[in-house]
């Protein structure tokens, strides 16, 4: 099946749920008309050659990229929220918790919060191929490399569909769910799966169309398994207590107390502590899978929390007192 | 004493420079300091410093990986970006340092320091290290001396 046909079948499939969510995708047959129109104008105007020759196409470019642009931070923004929603239902604390265990006794949400999940993994997964064809063919049709600069544009500004620290978050929920080493998933344009090789510190989702993800999950400053992880907003993931120091701030302040200069350790991209994002969901599947280490890590991160936090208020009472 | 309560991260990057050693250098850490290495490095091919070996101490302070670690070359080497105590002028090793780097990392950047000399972080004096081409080239370009010692 062609991905054109694929694509529209899915959109046809899920519309209920599209419309209801006032969701974003990528609009895929309408930009693909319009490079047909480019082609067409082209091979009207010189029949030798039956694409246009030109590194950037006006015709195009005013509606092509800007549109897209627009579409691939809606679909990232739009799957972030409902990816945070999902998983909020399913890390729930405190009183939250008890209200949903309430609701559980009448009602089974587990279903519900799976058949999500799947629905969102396959929408994230049509969006990025539908973004990786149309991109190609622009490349195509203009002979240009526009397609592949704006992929790392895209990249550069944290919008790339695929590069979502939501979409580790929603593999690590779908293995907590099943509780396997591995979990399959059968979607309208193929097969999409999920595993976690815990000797080598890596989740690999393999989606359709020969994508295959794999996200490192060691610290690159503990050079261990990430515990209590942030995704910080370059992408890049730490543990909270190596996060923490990097940016010269205490455990219990948190990465929101970082100074906007500070720098992720690995791309060294300033500002991107502000909007680190908790990784409950992965946080919760390293629990599960190495406990030991997990419950060693949570004793060495407690003693820490603890010591910086006596050695701050000393600090702070010295101060009030004037001995300093 | 410095052995005890010794971060995972260096047992970690130890066990790995020991398994997998990085070509052209040799580390180890003293028995006596695991935070004390000695390490060894091949001159690159295709540089003033080809087959020479040159001698290096690598010291890890109590705040690493937040600080940088501690080099000097032992062996003595002629280089716009080394002094005559064997100190060297790396940016990773001062305000470009980052937790994510690593001795290997900083054991790597050094034989692509042997390799190319940053002209823009030269030591004082420059001039002592470098030589004239020709009477007919410009008073202002140099070439490296092809000089090192071996051990």
């Amino acid at each position: 099946m062609k991905f054109g046909s694929a694509f529209r079948e899915y959109l046809q499939e899920e519309r209920e749920w599209l419309v209801d969510q006032k969701c974003a995708h990528v609009e895929y047959i309408r930009l693909k008309k319009v490079l047909k129109t480019c082609q067409k104008d082209t091979s009207s105007s010189d029949n030798k050659d039956q694409l246009c020759h030109c590194q950037s196409c006006p015709l195009c470019d005013q509606q092509f990229f800007s549109e897209l642009m627009k579409e691939a931070s809606d679909v990232v923004g739009y799957f972030s929220s409902r990816v945070k929603n999902l998983l909020h239902l399913h890390i729930a604390t405190g009183m939250q918790r008890y209200v949903l265990r309430l609701r559980q006794c009448f009602k089974d949400d587990r279903q519900a919060l799976t058949q999500e999940g799947r629905i969102l993994i396959e929408y994230i997964a049509m969006n990025a191929i539908a973004m990786r064809k149309i991109l190609k063919k622009y490349d195509k049709v203009h002979s240009s490399v526009n397609g592949e600069n704006f992929k790392s544009r895209m990249h550069a500004e944290h919008i790339e569909i695929l590069h979502s620290p939501w979409l580790i978050e929603l593999g690590a929920f779908y293995l907590n769910s099943s509780g396997l080493d591995s979990c399959d998933l059968d979607g309208v344009y193929g097969r999409f799966s999920c595993e976690l090789n815990i000797t080598k510190a890596v989740m690999t989702l393999v989606l359709p169309d020969s994508i295959n993800l794999e996200h490192d999950l060691t610290c690159a400053i503990c050079l261990d398994f990430v515990f209590n992880p942030y995704a910080l907003s370059c992408g890049h993931i730490f543990c909270k207590s190596c996060a923490c120091s990097a940016a010269s701030v205490m455990i219990f302040q948190g990465l929101k107390a970082a100074s906007p200069e500070s720098k992720c350790p690995i791309c060294r991209e300033v500002g991107v502590y502000s909007k680190a994002v908790h990784m409950l969901e992965l946080d919760l599947l390293v629990k599960r899978r190495c406990k030991d280490y997990w419950k060693e890590r949570l004793a060495g991160e407690r003693g820490d929390k603890l010591k910086q936090s006596n050695d701050y208020w000393n600090l702070q009472s010295t101060y009030s007192i004037g001995l300093m | 004493m410095a052995n005890s309560n010794l971060p995972r991260r260096i047992i970690k990057e130890t066990q790995r420079l020991l398994s997998e050693p990085a070509p052209g250098i040799s580390a180890s850490p003293s028995e006596d300091n695991m935070r004390y290495f000695n390490v060894m490095i091949l001159g690159p091919t295709q540089s003033p410093y080809e087959g020479g070996v040159f001698k290096l101490e690598l010291f890890l302070p109590e705040e690493y990986p937040m600080a940088a670690p501690k080099v000097r070359f032992l062996t003595k080497i002629y280089h716009p970006n080394i002094d005559k105590l064997g100190r060297i002028c790396l940016d990773i090793l001062k305000d470009k340092w980052s937790p994510a780097l690593g001795i290997r990392t900083v054991l790597l950047r050094y034989i692509c320091l042997s390799s190319f000399t940053l002209v823009d972080v030269y030591l004082k004096r420059p001039i002592h290290f470098l030589k004239k081409c020709s009477k007919h080239q410009s008073a202002f370009q140099y070439q490296p001396v092809h000089g090192f010692y071996k051990m």
